[in-house]
């Protein structure tokens, strides 16, 4: 059902001449998700993030927004209940944090004016004090960047790399922020990090962008799933290996994420009689392996190993 | 903590949208913590303030009550041979100064440089993305900025206007003020200032367009320095073609430029008028249209 869905979107597209920098991206972030947008840069992560936060129009495609989906029936309204953080956090450099806060205040029409001096404390920024924000560290920008996209107290936020350039203790502090948020205020979270272990710390669902594309969606236990212990095997031509481990073997649970590799994630103690059965069915067994693949790991699978870093 | 996540954010709506009221306080309380408009605005007076000293300076030389020399400073052709008689002040008209401040390219280029800054630097510092990305009319959010950058320019102006007709009285003297002087003054205020705000607007329209400081001010220098040479050469191919139309009668700059400063008639006061409001339209609803459909 719709409603349960914070964002949904439909084949949107977004086009820069000839190039598609996001490319029929159906999407789905269910109420209560922390979820990871993942890709490389030039993917298409910023441009789709700034499409659903209205900073950019599709040039094809559609956005639901909490059960809305046309201009008829309010999309434009719901806009109001995100709070976002796309690219680098906009401010004034030349005013402190709390003239910032009252600017956005003022903007929304927000009648408590104590509101910014809490922001300010939740952010831990009301130290800075006459300080400007040109004076500021990266991870107080960020920070200002995160007070300003929760002064209006969204239902959902969008932030897009906000822990980029942060150091150690200024990853955990916005980390554990964002899990503050999801669990203390149900904030639906849509985060893009290229940190993909910080991210898998606290996103409950994923979905992997590759050239504007979405290629891949699932959560958290999926993930879980697909990261155990498999063995991992490199031969010439997987088609046919992987024949002989569905007909000799029943072996439905397997991946090929590369033109030569597959894993198999059952019957590990079988490993000796599968590598039998592959030289045996005329397959060129080059190496097989029995490995436990962490995040990163799969997640760079995911992106291409042409893209590994 | 629980803080700002309390409901109690109250939120001012009008048919489900923020109220223009709160985005022009916004831009009203950007203005009071602007540097760029003092910086602008002080600019401005400082030039006006040097260059009547400078008046005065060439007049005491040319009355002999300074040597020439002093401190540098040289009369090379005097206002009149009898140097012991007449000085330069005896012949400048107060009203031909505040004509070359406020309608020469003076008051254009300050206008032109500090909307620029205005308009240019919400794209440049990312602040435009706290209004829009919070679902606000992006009309509402454009014109909230198109009335602020006239609202400062017509200050900017203003200042510049006071600054001439005060540092002129004092450095000129009462003496010479004539019975028509004041009228004439608050007259051709009247008409630049509303003039100015159509400039302003078109600055601002600009802005919008290139989104880029460098390519802003400098489409802003070339309004206030050439425009009106280009709007001449145009009047000149409508002649040469038969073409009963002067371009100069419309666009601003020209108007600015061409308004007496001695017994402004309703005639030209009619036309600033409708030039004004042609301006102001025509750059609001191009600005808006193009803010509307832009990426942010």
């Amino acid at each position: 059902m719709s409603a349960e869905y914070v964002l949904r979107t439909q084949n949107l597209t977004k086009t820069f001449g000839q190039h598609k920098a996001v490319d029929n991206v159906s999407m789905n972030v269910r109420k209560g998700d922390i979820y990871g947008l993942i890709g490389k840069n030039g993917a298409g992560k910023t441009t789709f993030l700034k499409m659903v936060t209205g900073l950019a129009k599709p040039t094809q495609g559609a956005i639901e927004l909490f059960g809305k989906k046309d201009a008829q029936s309010g999309v434009e309204l719901q806009r109001k209940r995100i709070g976002c953080l796309v690219e680098e956090p906009g401010y004034y450099p030349g005013m402190t944090a709390l003239d910032n806060l009252e600017i956005v205040r003022r903007n929304l029409g927000i009648a408590e004016k104590n509101i910014t001096r809490e922001m300010l404390d939740f952010v831990k920024l009301s130290d800075a004090g006459k300080k400007k924000v040109r004076n500021f560290s990266m991870g107080m920008k960020q920070r200002l960047g995160i007070a300003v996209s929760l002064i209006r107290n969204p239902d959902f936020l969008v932030l897009d790399e906000p822990i980029n350039g942060l150091d150690p203790s200024g990853i955990k502090e916005i980390r554990d922020l964002m899990i503050k948020l999801n669990r203390e205020r149900q904030i639906t979270i849509l985060i893009s990090s290229h940190i993909l272990g910080e991210l898998s710390k606290i996103a409950t669902r994923y979905g992997i962008i590759r050239d504007g594309a979405l290629i891949e969606e699932f959560d958290a236990e999926t993930l879980g799933d697909r990261c155990k212990r498999c063995q991992k095997v490199v031969v010439d031509d997987p088609a046919r290996a992987a024949k002989i481990l569905e007909d000799r073997f029943g072996i439905h649970n397997y991946d090929v994420p590369d033109r030569h590799v597959i894993r198999i994630f059952e019957r590990y103690d079988e490993a000796e009689n599968i590598n039998n059965a592959f030289v045996m069915g005329g397959v060129a067994l080059r190496e097989s392996m029995l490995v436990g693949q962490d995040l990163e790991g799969y997640f760079m699978d995911l992106l291409g190993s042409d893209h590994r870093t | 903590m629980n803080l700002i996540m309390e409901d109690n954010a109250q939120v001012s709506y009008e048919n489900g949208g923020v109220r223009m009221f709160n985005l022009l306080s916004s831009e009203l309380y950007k203005w009071r913590k602007s540097k760029a408009f003092y910086i602008c605005l002080l600019s401005a007076l400082v030039c006006i303030v040097i260059i009547w000293m400078t008046f005065w300076l060439e007049d005491q030389v040319e009355r002999g009550k300074i040597e020439s020399g002093t401190m540098g400073f040289t009369v090379l052709e005097p206002t009149a041979e009898d140097k012991e008689a007449t000085g330069i002040l005896d012949v400048l008209n107060i009203m031909q100064m505040i004509h070359t401040f406020a309608g020469g390219g003076f008051s254009t280029l300050f206008i032109a440089i500090f909307v620029c800054i205005w308009v240019v630097g919400e794209y440049t510092n990312g602040a435009v993305k706290n209004t829009v990305g919070k679902g606000i009319s992006r009309s509402k959010v454009f014109a909230a900025k198109f009335i602020s950058s006239m609202a400062a320019s017509l200050a900017l102006n203003m200042g510049i206007l006071m600054a001439t007709v005060l540092t002129g009285v004092a450095v000129v003297g009462t003496a010479r003020i004539g019975e028509t002087f004041w009228q004439n003054c608050l007259a051709y205020a009247g008409v630049q200032l509303m003039l100015g705000m159509a400039y302003a607007s078109v600055i601002a329209m600009f802005g919008e367009f290139t989104r880029n400081m460098a390519a802003g001010i400098g489409i802003g220098i070339l309004l206030a320095a050439l425009s009106t040479t280009l709007a001449d050469g145009a009047d000149l191919l409508f002649k040469i073609a038969n073409i009963d139309f002067r371009v100069s009668d419309y666009w601003i700059v020209s108007v600015i430029e061409r308004c007496p400063y001695e017994g402004i008639d309703m005639n030209f006061a009619g036309r600033a008028l409708g030039v004004t409001v042609l301006w102001m339209a025509v750059s609001l609803f191009a600005g808006m249209a193009h803010f509307c459909e832009a990426d942010v």
